[in-house]
């Protein structure tokens, strides 16, 4: 689908640059340019050989040319082979031109072995191209992955600039102890997400996602969640240089305001207290009115910055001569953000250098490297750390009393309120990560005789990070002791893989070997010293802390996997085609009884479209059956799980303390899954691509903590228990709507629906609360939010109430009968009966099954591609639905009586009085504390437009009169322009069961340029 | 050709060297415990061992570990601020239930301390015959080992279980899990309360042997003899063999070491400011590094933020407790009494330190509540300017001796010996002589002497009491600085209430099937 867009645009392109001017002495040559299936390729180029005589054909394919008797005619398209035609005379020639696969097809890489044409794929696999990932204003292209693949989530979690925030599942959470996150493919290598982040999104040829087991078995134990697979890209052989250069600049802000907008101001603060009854009118003068204290200062603008700047530009020179190609590149990417004190620089460079300097011999390395510089503010959340440390003076800013006045004192804080400065905390503290990345591989590849290839690989992904921080002693919040912490970690994964590849065919039999072999070995070191005590503001060091408050530490972790790996396809007649994969893992994070796992797969393809009685249904262009099982496994838990440990604890009388610290588990090993996947493929019309796919994830021996009683020692051990399931539907459309001579306009979409269900847990139980969040197991549901039910406000006397669950009744005789039994409440089922509601808020009594899935059963995306001469459009949204996130921010800012003293929401103005008893918050008056229940679980569904981008490549003519400049584009680049949602808290985009001071998604406006010399 | 097969060969070898990879790896900074073989090899590795005992025994004093049943009961009201810490157990209502994490806290950490006893003891059993050169060294750490874990059960047996009574002491499912081997897959069933202190004796027996050598001394940084013999006090005055208690309590008090009550402000100073005293009979190490156990904080909260103090007293520190002193117990000491002046801070005025800290708490106002000081914090163990309520722990003082002594003397008829006793700590305390004893002043004897020290619940439930109201400081109600209520200041818990008995944690329930519940959760 993708592809075609682009061979469309091309075809547009191509059409300015030939002149149409006829010659005399000619003859008038009519004729048709057709594809394989016989459908018209519009705008195909008809040239004379040797002139720039020329002309496309419509949009039907047909053209008409008056040419020299004896000319001969080059007929190009781009994602055909080019063909020559001599005229000798005729007046009517068609023209069929075969598709070049290398272009119109891209080659994917499934495994080890060779790339692979996308329509003889048994396997599953869906490709983003670099044009939905180029110049994304997102520091890492996985964000723009976003509704681009069926059945793939992808969510970005708050706004902090240099967080690594891009979270992905394919086909919902398919454990819930491992690791749900793809497993990272780069060029071959296995990797990470941060190794994506730390690229330049521009060096990106593709994103492949392999879904179903035909096309992940090959990746055996840590293939469960999928693999994400990403190839950079290559300069071409025999290609004259060419040098790109881009250059984007523009602001960075806040996605949605609402949330901060719909907070009160000081005078409406001022009066709803007096008004709800909650501060009495005396209260409110002794305290504020008569101390002037009677302002509206929006405290929130000084925690958060708006409008910052972003810049990124990148420089690519790639070209290549007979037996080298060569692409290099280096990219600048900066972006202030949101909040103060946070910001993100990073500088890449990128060498990918192949060559075949013999006919039997290739080698290739592709190396980037990247230094990067952030910063970001701990008072508020990340991705990786809900709340922040001190999230009053961060992401929780908004609820600071407007009425304190602006006024900043000598010692960084304001008159009155006391209320710290970010910026004076900024000028005082500093707290710099620094990162240098290396990720790169090699390879060599020998052909001794045609068609049978040793390959092997090595790569690496390896890096350190420097983290330094002060505290200057002068700094009021230090109470004149400074401090001081330096921390240096590094790691590496490094990799290497052999394979043997060999292919033949015998008549109509197609056959295609591969065997291989692959290690990894992953080392995480570091080591940090901090101390405090520092008087003087230029004295800063380690050494000039108290020599009392010294303290460092160190730490290490490793893992190995060794694996054997062997493929086999097999096609008869390109029509029907197998494949099946085998593969062997061992790993050091399990014992060695259970250390290794054979993985393995098969699948089966049918192209209907190639059986002779579909030849007449011609407006069948392809209808690809597919169906595959297979098995895969997860071995995303911590290194050393499977040991008893005897560790140290706090020291006794400053001597070293043993305990035993890990209890042993000598059968842990892993997680398996069994995934089946039935699929159908098809291009009709020559216009519309459809795909659906249907799949059934079963995981088993399921990765979990599994709880056990305190009396045993250890609360909780890692092992193989229980089993989960997630069955679904991917539905990828592709329709060309329009494609003529000047224009065309293209429509796509992606939707995925996944149901979870547990199906067994550990210990026999059919039900698990998981302490703390809201989030309980039980078998045959989805993982849900279990939460008392808000039942609203009593219209008679304005007191909150709550649904009572079922069973309640009789756990209540229970104890009136002077046996209580818990058991009686049956929290399984919702009940929402408004004759069974209490006043009484108990946590533990009143929980009971919301219905509603941790995870979101609906999402994808859709996107509209249209262009018309220079001037191209594309706009891609996505969308979530059945999200539901804990807004926590939420019982801070709308919950007056516990939180008095502090700005509140618009909302909780809507509270009961005798004349308003349809009202959505109690009666203020009575003290009543909003709590955590239902209220706080709200609709995150979102739609989002995630991209836009408008840009306009001039005419080539323009630029006809000089000789350096061969292609210019201004762009406008936007990200998160517009979003739908009912949500009611700082942003819906946030994986996780709860969020909690998290700075929302920030949005861009871009404007660039893109040079071509 | 011949460069081809130098490639094969070259990547055939990469395949070797990398298939003989080494998939054994072990964390650095933790050593391998095999449940067969030797648990230590040389002194060295018994003596970080010996040190992990410690270190289980320390971590489950103070803070949670003793303020749970202190506020349950009637010491202390809940100040305005106190933000629903420790709410389910100060409000002994509903949400004292099996979910509450005090509690939860309490079990786990003596049964997750009894795992590292446990397999000290068995690795001392199966030590193998190389290392027998240690065994001498090992019986001892082991007789420690037993101390330690007659102490958790002790704790255990107190606060989950009804109080002993040999009538229905054998009762299935009275007692406490007893987990004497580690397993982790054992799902043990509820003990006998009679089990359980049988063990509880047979561990004290085993301890008693293996650490005879270990004489006593004031402030002991290791288990002694003499700390063995106050457990033993302890264990006897529960089963209610009241001879044997008041010998092991008499015993303790004749000591050759000589622990003394302090009977002067300096010598108060010394033992509860300076943690350099004379009652001690074991005292834990600390250092400021070293923060090994809970801290009494929430009595005291030394208010360091500059940001909550108003203008005309910036710079100052403040008490901003969540809990104050009840006035039901402040009543109880005689004016003169020195625990009254030492360990309280009345209108601001700390007699520990000799610095005046004014409480501090709503909106900017100033109020002199008294509160509780006797954990202000030793100064050698903070970094900062503000104590912190950090002291060492002293898991048994001689006060509590007198106690046992006084109360065993008297179930046993003996009063004249019970009056001699408890004069003798009134003595020293500067309070006025009681001219008899009763079943009253010995209670509230127990309560004006082991107030904060979590001996609390237990002495409630073994004089078979419940409280009735916890009547506050007058100028800590009036001006709101409290929590007001049924279930606040005025709440009251009868004898029979079932909250005494604390609930078996929800976790343990739902992961162990053979676990019963206490009656009424």
């Amino acid at each position: 689908m993708l592809m075609k867009k682009i061979r469309v645009f091309f075809a547009a392109m191509a059409m300015l640059a030939l002149s149409a001017t006829a010659l005399a002495q000619n003859i008038t040559v009519k004729g048709s340019v057709v594809d394989e299936t016989g459908v018209g390729i519009v705008g195909a180029s008809v040239q004379v050989k040797g002139t720039t005589t020329g002309i496309a054909a419509d949009v039907d394919g047909n053209f008409s040319i008056s040419v020299p008797s004896n000319a001969t005619l080059v007929i190009s398209s781009i994602g055909y082979e080019t063909k020559e035609v001599a005229v000798n005379g005729q007046s009517i020639i068609n023209v069929t031109l075969r598709s070049d696969s290398e272009f119109l097809e891209s080659a994917v890489v499934l495994g080890y072995g060779s790339a692979k044409k996308v329509s003889t794929l048994v396997g599953s696999v869906a490709t983003v191209n670099s044009e939905t990932v180029k110049n994304t204003p997102a520091a890492t292209a996985l964000d723009a992955l976003q509704g681009q693949v069926a059945g793939m989530s992808v969510l970005t979690t708050g706004g902090v600039s240099g967080d690594n925030n891009v979270s992905m599942t394919l086909h919902g959470v398919g454990s819930l102890g491992a690791s749900s996150t793809p497993l990272f493919v780069i060029d071959g290598i296995p990797s990470s997400s941060s190794a994506v982040m730390n690229m330049n999104p521009n060096d990106i040829e593709s994103v492949s996602v392999l879904k179903d087991a035909s096309a992940t078995s090959i990746y055996g134990s840590r293939a469960a969640n999928g693999v994400v697979y990403v190839s950079t890209k290559q300069g071409a052989y025999s290609e004259n240089a060419h040098i790109t250069l881009r250059s984007q600049w523009g602001v960075s802000t806040i996605a949605d305001m609402t949330y901060y907008n719909n907070m009160m101001s000081g005078e409406e603060l001022l009066d709803f207290w007096q008004r709800s009854g909650i501060a009495s009118a005396e209260y409110l003068y002794k305290n504020y009115i008569s101390k002037g204290y009677t302002n509206n200062t929006q405290w929130w603008k000084k925690f958060y910055n708006t409008n910052t700047l972003q810049s990124q530009n990148d420089v690519t020179i790639e070209g290549g001569g007979k037996t080298v190609a060569y692409l290099i590149s280096v990219s600048q990417y900066h972006q202030d953000g949101t909040t103060v004190g946070n910001y993100y620089d990073r500088y890449t460079l990128r060498s990918n250098v192949q060559g075949h300097p013999t006919n039997w011999l290739k080698f290739g390395v592709n190396a980037n490297m990247t230094i990067d510089e952030s910063q970001r503010n701990t008072n508020f959340g990340n991705s990786s750390n809900a709340g922040g440390n001190n999230y009053l003076y961060g992401g929780l800013s908004v609820i600071l009393n407007p009425l304190y006045p602006d006024k900043l004192k000598d010692d960084g804080r304001y008159e009155g309120s006391n209320y710290q400065d970010p910026k004076v905390r900024y000028d005082n503290t500093d707290d710099v990560y620094k990162t240098y990345n290396l990720n790169g591989s090699a390879f060599v590849t020998i052909e001794p005789f045609a068609n049978f290839k040793l390959t092997s690989r090595v790569g690496t992904d390896a890096g350190f990070s420097i983290n330094k921080y002060y505290r200057n002693p002068s700094y009021v919040a230090s109470n004149g002791s400074g401090s001081r912490y330096r921390n240096w970690e590094g790691w590496y994964t490094n990799t290497i893989t052999n394979t043997i590849e060999y292919s033949f065919s015998a008549g109509k039999n197609d056959f295609s070997f591969l065997a291989g072999q692959e290690g990894v070995d992953y080392k995480y070191d570091s080591f940090e010293a901090q101390s405090t005590g520092q008087t003087n503001d230029q004295q800063l060091r380690l050494q000039d802390g108290l020599q009392a408050n010294y303290s460092m530490s160190e730490s290490l972790s490793q893992y190995r996997f060794l694996s054997f790996f062997g493929h086999v396809d097999y096609s008869f007649d390109k029509k029907y085609m197998i494949d099946a994969t085998v593969r062997n893992d061992a790993s050091s994070r399990f014992g060695k009884n259970n250390r290794n796992a054979i993985f393995w797969s098969v699948g089966a393809m049918w192209k209907m479209a190639k059986e002779p009685w579909m030849k007449n249904a011609t407006w069948i262009n392809e209808l690809d059956l597919k169906a595959s099982y297979g098995t895969q496994g997860n071995a995303a838990i911590g290194n050393y799980a499977h040991l008893g440990l005897i560790g140290t604890t706090t020291d006794y009388a400053t001597g070293q303390s043993w305990v035993l610290s890990q209890p042993s588990n000598n059968s842990l090993s892993w997680e398996k899954q069994g995934l089946f996947t039935v699929g159908v493929r098809a291009r009709l019309f020559n216009a519309l691509n459809l795909e659906v796919e249907y799949y059934k994830r079963n995981t088993s021996n399921m990765l979990m903590s599994v709880p056990y009683p305190y009396t045993a020692g250890f609360s909780s051990q890692t092992s193989n228990v229980g089993t989960l399931s997630n069955t679904g539907v991917d539905i990828t459309l592709g329709w060309d709507i329009l494609r003529t001579r000047d224009a065309f306009l293209s429509l796509n979409a992606t939707f995925n629906y996944n149901k979870q269900t547990v199906t067994e847990l550990f210990n026999g139980l059919d039900k698990w609360t998981v302490a703390s969040t809201g989030i309980t197991y039980v078998v045959g549901q989805p993982v849900s939010f279990y939460y008392p039910l808000w039942a609203g406000v009593d219209p008679e006397d304005g007191a909150p109430t709550w649904y009572l669950p079922y069973g309640y009744e009789e756990y209540m005789a229970s104890v009136a009968a002077g046996n209580p039994d818990t058991d009686l409440i049956d929290i399984t089922r919702t009940r929402m009966d408004p004759n069974a509601t209490t006043k009484n808020f108990n946590e533990d009594l009143l929980m009971q099954n919301t219905g509603i899935a941790r995870y979101n059963p609906i999402n994808g995306g859709f996107g509209i591609s249209g262009g018309w001469k220079g001037l191209s459009v594309r706009a891609d949204f996505t969308y979530m639905l059945g999200k539901y996130l804990i807004n926590n921010d939420g019982y801070f800012v709308a919950n007056p009586n516990s939180f008095f003293g502090y700005n509140q929401s618009k909302d909780v103005t809507d509270f009961w009085t005798p004349t308003h008893t349809d009202a959505k918050y109690p009666n203020w008056a009575d003290g009543y504390n909003m709590q955590f229940d239902s209220h706080l679980l709200q609709d995150a569904s979102f739609l989002r437009l995630k991209s836009l981008v408008v840009s306009y490549t001039i005419p080539a003519s323009w630029l006809n009169w000089q000789k350096v400049v061969k292609g210019l584009t201004v762009s406008f680049t936007g990200r998160n322009l517009l979003t739908f949602t009912k949500y009611e808290g700082i942003d819906p985009e946030v994986n996780s069961n709860l969020t909690l001071g998290l700075p929302g998604n920030s949005k861009q406006f871009l404007g660039g340029i893109q040079l071509q010399f | 050709m011949k460069k081809t097969i130098n490639y094969i060969l070259a990547a055939f070898s990469a395949v070797v060297l990398v298939s003989s990879c080494n998939l054994d790896l072990f964390p650095n900074g933790s050593v391998a415990y095999d449940e067969e073989g030797a648990l230590f090899h040389d002194a060295k590795e018994l003596g970080y061992l010996e040190n992990g005992l410690y270190t289980s025994y320390r971590s489950g004093f103070y803070g949670e570990y003793s303020i749970t049943e202190e506020v349950m009961t009637d010491g202390f009201n809940a100040s305005a601020d106190y933000g629903n810490n420790y709410g389910g157990v100060h409000r002994v209502d509903s949400d004292l239930n099996p979910g509450d994490y005090y509690i939860r806290d309490f079990w786990s950490n003596r049964y997750g301390a009894i795992k590292n006893y446990n397999v000290f003891i068995k690795g001392v059993e199966v030590l193998p015959e190389e290392y027998k050169a240690l065994g001498a060294q090992a019986q001892l750490v082991k007789g420690e080992a037993y101390f330690f874990r007659a102490s958790a059960y002790l704790d255990l047996i107190r606060r989950f279980a009804a109080p002993y009574d040999a009538a229905t002491a054998s009762a299935e499912n009275s007692g406490v899990p007893l987990v004497l081997v580690y397993d982790q897959n054992e799902k043990p069933a509820r003990a006998t309360t009679q089990a359980v202190y049988d063990q509880i004796k047979q561990d004290l027996d085993s301890a008693y042997v293996n650490l005879s050598s270990k004489a006593g001394a004031k402030a002991s940084q290791k288990i002694t003899i003499d700390a063995v013999n106050a457990l033993y006090a302890r264990y006897y005055l529960d089963v209610k063999d009241y001879t044997n208690a008041a010998s092991k309590a008499s015993e303790v008090l004749g000591s050759k070491a000589s622990y003394a009550l302090s009977s002067t402000v300096k010598e108060f100073q010394n033992e509860y400011y300076k943690d350099a005293g004379t009652e001690a009979i074991v005292q834990l190490y600390a250092s400021k590094s070293e923060n090994g156990s809970g801290t009494n904080d929430l009595y005291t909260y030394m208010a360091s933020s500059p940001s909550e103090v108003s203008d005309n007293e910036e710079g100052r520190y403040f008490n901003k407790p969540y809990f104050f002193p009840s006035q039901k117990l402040l009543n109880l000491y005689d004016q003169g009494d020195l625990r009254l002046a030492c360990w309280f801070t009345v209108n601001g005025v700390n007699n520990l330190t000799n610095e005046v800290y004014p409480t501090f708490i709503i909106n900017s106002f100033r109020y002199d509540v008294t509160i509780f000081t006797k954990y202000l914090g030793n100064k050698d163990l903070t970094s900062s300017a503000v104590l912190n309520a950090r002291q060492h722990v002293k898991p048994l003082l001689i006060g509590e001796m007198y106690l046992i002594a006084a109360e065993a003397y008297y179930r046993n008829g003996n009063e004249s010996a019970a009056l001699s006793v408890l004069n003798a700590l009134q003595e020293k305390r500067g309070a006025i002589l009681s001219s008899g004893v009763t079943e009253t002043i010995l209670y509230n004897e127990w309560f004006k002497e082991t107030i904060g020290e979590g001996l609390r619940l237990s002495t409630i439930k073994r004089f078979g009491q419940g409280y009735s109201e916890r009547t506050a400081q007058a100028v800590a109600s009036s001006q709101e600085l409290i929590m007001k209520g049924d279930n606040f200041e005025k709440k009251s818990v009868a004898a029979s209430d079932y909250h005494l008995n604390w609930p078996i944690p929800t976790n343990d329930i739902q992961t162990n099937p053979n676990l019963v519940q206490n009656p009424g959760y």
